[in-house]
C-alpha cells in the first residue's frame, strides 16, 4: 500500500482523470440545445448528468478526506528530529533490556539442560 | 507436426554471441588470481566508473540524475507559485487548492457554454492548480519519510518490549517449575537451583522418591521446548532488525 502522499496524489490524477472525462462526455452525448424554452431533455441524459456530477464531487471529497488525515503534519522538521532522539535512545534501552533477559533465558536452558542430563544419568545408572 | 512458419532469423539473434570479454577467462582456473590473460589477448577488465562527486550529475539508463537531491521550486521550473512563500499551513492551503480546482472546473464549464473558443486560459489555469498541488504535496515527501521513521521505531521498541515480557513470564513459569520439581524430590532448592547440586545428592533423593522425578523430566523438558522455540524467536527477530536500515545518527 502507497502512503499518504502517493495516495492523494493518485487521487488528484483521478480526479483530473474524471474532469477531462466529462467534458468529453458532454461533447460525444449532450443534446442538442433547443430554441423552445420549455423542451424537455431525455431523462437519461439527467442521469446521466447526475452521475457525473456526482464523480467529481466525490473523488473531491476524497480528496480533502486524504488531505485531512496527513499524518503529523502538525509537527516541525526539528520536534520531528527531537522524537527521533528519543525514541533512538528508547530502543536501545529496549535492545539492551532484552539482550538481558536473552542470557538470563539461555542460563536457565543450561540449568534445565543440566537437570535433564543428570537425572538421565541417574536413571541409568539405577537401573 | 509443426505447422508454424519458419521464423527469421537474420536480423535477430536468440543467442547473441557473448561480449569480447569472455576471451579475458579463457584460461580462468579455480583458484588463480593472475591475469595474465589479459596482457595475451591485449583487453583489459571492464572498470567500474569512479563514484560523481557532490554536487555533479552523472548519468544512468541513459537519463542524467543530480547527486544532491533537491526539489526545484515552482519558479525555476517556470510555474507561478500560488501558495504563499515560507512557514504555511500545509493542510489549509491544500483544502484551499482543492476548492480552486473545483471552483475553476466550473468555471471552465461555463466558458464552454457561453464561449467555447476561450477554454485555452481556463485549462491553464487548472493545469497550473494541479501542478501546484502536486508540488506542494512533493516538498512535503521528506516530512513524510521522517515521519513514517518514527512509526517505525515505535512499532520496533513495542516488539522489543513484548518479547522481553514474554520472555521474562516464561521464565518466571519455567523457574517456579524447576522450584516444584526440587520440592518434590525433598531437595532444597539453591539460588543457582540445578548448577550446584551434586550427584550424590540427587543420587540420595533417587533413592527415597523413584517415581517422582519421572514425571517432572517430562514437565522440564516441555520448558526446554518452550525456551527453545522462544530462543528461536528471538534470534530470528534479532536477525529481522538487523536488516532494517539504523535510522542517522541523530
Amino acid at each position: 500500500m502507497a502512503d499518504r502522499l502517493t495516495q492523494l496524489q493518485n487521487q488528484l490524477d483521478q480526479l483530473f482523470l474524471v474532469f477531462g472525462t466529462c467534458i468529453g462526455v458532454l461533447q460525444r452525448d449532450a443534446p442538442q440545445s433547443s430554441f423552445v424554452e420549455s423542451s424537455k431533455l431525455p431523462p437519461e441524459w439527467g442521469t446521466q448528468v447526475k452521475d457525473m456530477a456526482k464523480q467529481v464531487i466525490d473523488s473531491s471529497k476524497l480528496i480533502e478526506s486524504y488531505i485531512e488525515s496527513l499524518p503529523g503534519f502538525d509537527r516541525t522538521e526539528t520536534e520531528q528530529y527531537e522524537n527521533l532522539k528519543q525514541l533512538d535512545i528508547e530502543s536501545k534501552d529496549s535492545t539492551n533490556q532484552l539482550n538481558l533477559t536473552k542470557l538470563e533465558a539461555i542460563d536457565m536452558l543450561n540449568s534445565v539442560k543440566d537437570a535433564i542430563r543428570i537425572i538421565a544419568e541417574e536413571s541409568k545408572n539405577q537401573e | 507436426m509443426n505447422t508454424t512458419p519458419p521464423q527469421s532469423v537474420e536480423n535477430v539473434s536468440t543467442f547473441p554471441p557473448p561480449p569480447p570479454f569472455y576471451k579475458l577467462y579463457l584460461n580462468y582456473k579455480k583458484g588463480d588470481n593472475s591475469t595474465d590473460s589479459s596482457s595475451t589477448t591485449g583487453l583489459k577488465p571492464l572498470e567500474p566508473p569512479l563514484p560523481p562527486k557532490d554536487g555533479t550529475h552523472y548519468t544512468q539508463f541513459g537519463q542524467t540524475y543530480s547527486t544532491v537531491d533537491i526539489l526545484p521550486s515552482l519558479e525555476e521550473l517556470g510555474k507561478t507559485q500560488l501558495y504563499p512563500q515560507g512557514d504555511i499551513e500545509p493542510i489549509k492551503e491544500l483544502k484551499k487548492l482543492n476548492r480552486s480546482i473545483l471552483f475553476n472546473y466550473l468555471q471552465l464549464l461555463e466558458t464552454l457554454i457561453e464561449n467555447p473558443t476561450d477554454y485555452r486560459s481556463k485549462v491553464e489555469d487548472i493545469s497550473l492548480l494541479f501542478i501546484n498541488f502536486h508540488h506542494l504535496l512533493n516538498s512535503y515527501r521528506p516530512h513524510e519519510a521522517r515521519e513514517t521513521l518514527t512509526n517505525i521505531m515505535i512499532e520496533q521498541i513495542k516488539q522489543k518490549k513484548n518479547t522481553s515480557d514474554q520472555l521474562k513470564q516464561t521464565l518466571e513459569t519455567s523457574k517456579q517449575l524447576l522450584l516444584n520439581f526440587f520440592k518434590e524430590i525433598n531437595q532444597e532448592p539453591d539460588a543457582k537451583l540445578l548448577g550446584i547440586l551434586s550427584k550424590q545428592q540427587l543420587q540420595q533423593h533417587h533413592g527415597q522418591t523413584p517415581d517422582q522425578p519421572h514425571t517432572d523430566t517430562i514437565s522440564t523438558l516441555y520448558i526446554n521446548d518452550q525456551e527453545k522455540q522462544f530462543q528461536q524467536q528471538i534470534s530470528d527477530m534479532f536477525n529481522e532488525l538487523a536488516l532494517i536500515p539504523k535510522p542517522m545518527d541523530l
